[in-house]
């Protein structure tokens, strides 16, 4: 992979923040539109749910993203945005909840939260189904993802950690949470790639989760974790780990000393998104019910509340920017899957 | 004494009403969770995160924690009535307690259980109180290498409790291991044995094998017997209570039940499982009626439900002092602490000493409440027995049903349970034991995974498993397991020889 192709690649991310911010902007000077439309009696040819609707999310309840859908159902409740239900489909990695909502095309009753599992699932051939099968709602935000190190680690800095993986890609053992060729995992592909290692050196060990991952990190077992700063923040608060950097293009307002990778000169942007999904074909009456759902519910105080106290950043594109986010990130997978050797024949 | 005046403070916080009202209501759902094959306490806690957010921390965590000891309770009451584990650190109880309910001592088991749960329960949070600071280093000492020397041990002692055939309780856990390689590789992120169907892609979940394998097989053995009218009702023997027999016989196997449960459950990762295993064959080794166990003896109720109950005191340890949850439960709690803006970790003993202290204090109340709770219930539940069989029988399946259908809301794991139903009414006919195989499919992905992380990390070098005292000791302690049958009996008749000549 050219250097320059991954530049190229970067930019029209940074652009799409930029982009965000300028609508977050457009959003808040919209409230009083927003608030007048809501009183009139109902939007012209608008689409509405005619009855409960289904947020289906692939982990199991107190999860991950089951913990975003639970605020946004309460929050949908609480404010009388909509009637919805949290729907668990646990299974193949998100694709049993991607592919139960696929299947009812053309209702805009059944939405799924997604992750980057939509495209990784595909790419290294455990599915077939592609974002492409459905239709892509908004994006609501992202988690930073932060490499860490337990305080005794004789690893200062993002520059010695770098060093180390430069002389030696197998000489540290690193931990990207619970999934291979993931976005955690992508965040030390790139870095390797970027000081001119083979990726594919690299000694990632895989645990049930973040929480694993960090005894393990503490306990001295292993040399290093990425994944959802989350799982590193308490303990970095603690004085028992260091956060080396994070992978977003801007420092996170959860931890404003950390550095991103990118400030320490290397070229490395992942963060761990979450977009919503609806099945195919639905209409543009429907799209943009949703568009304006998610735009009034990211201005509720829940939300920006949900958003602090969990380390989110906070982001929001409708359903056509986040379309096109999707199209660059999968292309972003694929090229880091190719030199990860994780690509399936053919994808 | 410090931790003693912190303590009295924490019952000063405690016992404030509505803070007893929380504790009384969390032990109450705990209980009902428990009973209820499914939904475990992890998710329970899960479902009730947002609805507890208006709440003040204290007495909100102190409900919470309340459903996750509380559901340790109540999860014997299906092994031993219906022989339906509803989590797996009650399978051990179900291969006793419920040969006692056949011979109508279920009131006995079921009390048993309750008073093992209460002293365990209460023995545990006072080595919480007292322990919980020095012990906070040990969780972390345990690596993957650790980890695969521990579950072997636990393995071989599975493989020690196979009855009279070796060969079938081998056999037994052996498709268990088999089972558990189903579903997405971690390691390399390949998919093994899944036929390409996604709904095999995260491996077969423990409740569906435990509800097909115990509650299913359960079902057609009892079909069968109702057809050829062979189907008697059980009558309870003597009084629901236990004889004094049974009290002194159970003493000892509580208070190594409570010991084993406390420190296993210091260790992130199946502690209540594992400790089970652990009590069970420790009792069993001890015994002089080893043949007997797994036909209705009080010891094999007694120990393992002390070590599940001890385990959950064990497992607040790495939570509160680290903020390292050891399983699906403390993750959630620990989703909850953060929730309300606390950090689980040494600092949280300085900074919120009510929090933490009073959480601790409500254990104590919370594990006399259970009891007090539990009690008067053996003699609703024995009544279950009562239930004509052709009633019982749709009932069983229609609440595992649900219970499983509630948990990732997927039909082909129905179709799943029903296969393994199949399984064990063939077992069942065979006398080839099921316990085997739905311990090794719980350990054996955890044991697989711990080997390999292990191998990683030391890059290939299978000395890593003799690097540390921990494991070394461990690995010695496997090899004395499994020589024990063999050995003993030389022993015996080299001692006996001299004696008869």
């Amino acid at each position: 992979m050219h250097p320059d192709s991954r530049m190229s690649r970067k930019l029209p991310l940074v652009a799409s923040t930029r982009r965000t911010m300028l609508r977050m902007a457009a959003l808040a000077s919209g409230t009083l539109l927003g608030f007048s439309l809501s009183t009139a009696p109902a939007q012209a040819q608008g689409w509405k749910p005619s009855r409960t609707v289904e947020l289906v999310v692939f982990a199991s309840p107190g999860g991950g993203n089951d913990k975003a859908a639970r605020a946004l159902q309460k929050i949908w409740a609480d404010n009388k945005i909509v009637d919805a239900v949290v729907a668990n489909r646990v299974g193949g990695g998100g694709t049993l909840a991607y592919t139960y909502v696929s299947q009812k095309a053309g209702d805009g009753h059944y939405i799924a939260i997604a992750q980057a599992g939509i495209l990784t699932n595909q790419l290294a051939g455990r599915t077939n189904l592609t974002y492409n099968d459905m239709t892509v709602l908004p994006y609501i935000g992202t988690e930073p993802v932060s490499l860490s190190v337990r305080t005794e680690s004789p690893i200062k800095t993002l520059k010695d950690f770098a060093d180390r993986l430069r002389k030696d890609p197998a000489s540290l053992t690193i931990s990207p949470g619970s999934t291979l060729a993931s976005t955690n995992h992508f965040v030390v592909a790139l870095l390797a790639r970027a000081v001119g290692s083979d990726p594919r050196k690299l000694r990632m060990v895989t645990f049930g989760g973040g929480a694993e991952a960090a005894t393990n990190v503490l306990g001295g077992h292993i040399d290093a974790m990425v994944n959802a700063s989350n799982n590193a923040v308490p303990h970095m608060q603690s004085g028992k780990m260091r956060i080396l950097g994070i992978s977003s293009p801007k420092r996170a307002a959860s931890m404003p000393d950390v550095p991103t990778f990118r400030e320490m000169g290397f070229d490395v942007i992942q963060d761990s998104w979450y977009v919503f999904l609806g099945p195919r074909g639905m209409t543009q009456g429907q799209i943009d019910f949703w568009d304006d759902v998610f735009a009034r519910t990211m201005k509720t105080p829940e939300w920006k509340k949900f958003v602090a106290e969990n380390g989110w950043e906070f982001g929001f594109m409708p359903s056509r920017e986040a379309a096109a986010f999707m199209k660059r990130e999968h292309e972003e997978a694929r090229s880091i899957m190719s030199d990860l050797g994780a690509l399936k024949a053919g994808q | 004494m410090d931790a003693f005046d912190h303590l009295l403070h924490g019952f000063s916080v405690a016992a404030q009403p509505l803070n007893l009202a929380y504790v009384f209501l969390g032990c109450l759902l705990g209980t009902v969770i428990g009973v209820l094959p499914g939904i475990g306490p992890a998710a329970a806690i899960a479902l009730l995160l947002p609805i507890t957010y208006g709440i003040e921390p204290t007495s909100s965590l102190i409900m919470l924690c309340g459903i996750y000891y509380g559901a340790m309770y109540g999860g014997s009451t299906t092994s031993i009535l219906i022989n339906t584990p509803g989590e797996s650190s009650s399978v051990m109880t179900a291969l006793d307690g419920y040969a006692m309910a056949r011979s109508g001592r279920a009131g006995a088991a079921l009390a048993i259980s309750a008073i093992a749960s209460f002293v365990a329960g209460t023995i545990s949070v006072v080595l919480l109180s007292l322990l919980a600071v020095p012990l906070a280093g040990f969780a972390l000492k345990f690596g993957p290498a650790e980890y695969f020397t521990l579950m072997l041990f636990a393995m071989t002692s599975v493989a020690a409790l196979t009855g009279p055939s070796l060969a079938k309780g081998l056999l037994s856990m052996f498709l268990g291991l088999m089972f558990a390689t189903i579903g997405i590789d971690l390691q390399s992120g390949q998919q093994r044995f899944t036929f390409d169907l996604p709904e095999l892609q995260d491996g077969i979940g423990f409740i569906v094998v435990v509800v097909g394998l115990f509650a299913i097989a359960e079902v057609f053995s009892g079909l069968e017997d109702l057809l050829k009218g062979r189907s008697e009702i059980i009558r309870m023997s003597g009084s629901l209570w236990l004889t004094r027999e049974e009290w002194r016989r159970s003493v000892m196997p509580i208070l190594r039940g409570t010991g084993i449960g406390f420190f296993k459950g210091v260790l992130p990762g199946a502690g209540a499982t594992i400790a089970t295993i652990l009590s069970y064959s420790v009792e069993r080794m001890l015994s002089r009626e080893k043949a007997k166990f797994g036909t209705g003896m009080i010891e094999g109720v007694a120990g393992p439900e002390a070590a599940n109950n001890a385990s959950t005191g064990g497992a607040m340890v790495p939570l509160l002092t680290l903020g390292v949850p050891g399983s699906g439960s403390t993750a959630v709690l620990l989703a909850a602490f953060i929730m309300y803006g606390l950090q689980p970790g040494p600092l949280l003993f300085e900074k919120r000493p009510d929090l933490v202290w009073g959480l601790i204090a409500s254990m104590y109340i919370g594990n006399l409440v259970l009891l007090v709770l539990n009690l008067p219930l053996v003699g609703v539940f024995v009544r279950l027995l009562y239930i004509p069989i052709g009633l019982l029988l749709p009932m069983v399946v229609s609440i595992s049903a649900i219970g499983i259908f509630a948990v990732n809301g997927n039909i082909f794991e129905l179709y799943l349970a029903l296969g393994f139903g199949v399984i064990g009414y063939v077992f069942r006919k065979l006398a080839v034991p099921v316990a085997p195989l739905v311990l090794s499919l719980v350990l054996g992905g955890m044991m697989e995974q711990s080997f390999r992380q292990a191998m990683t990390i030391s890059g290939a070098d299978p000395g890593v498993f003799v690097r540390s005292p921990i494991c070394i000791s461990l690995l010695a302690a496997s090899v004395l397991a499994l020589s024990i049958p063999f050995v003993a009996p030389l022993l015996r008749r080299l001692v006996a020889q001299p004696a008869a000549a």
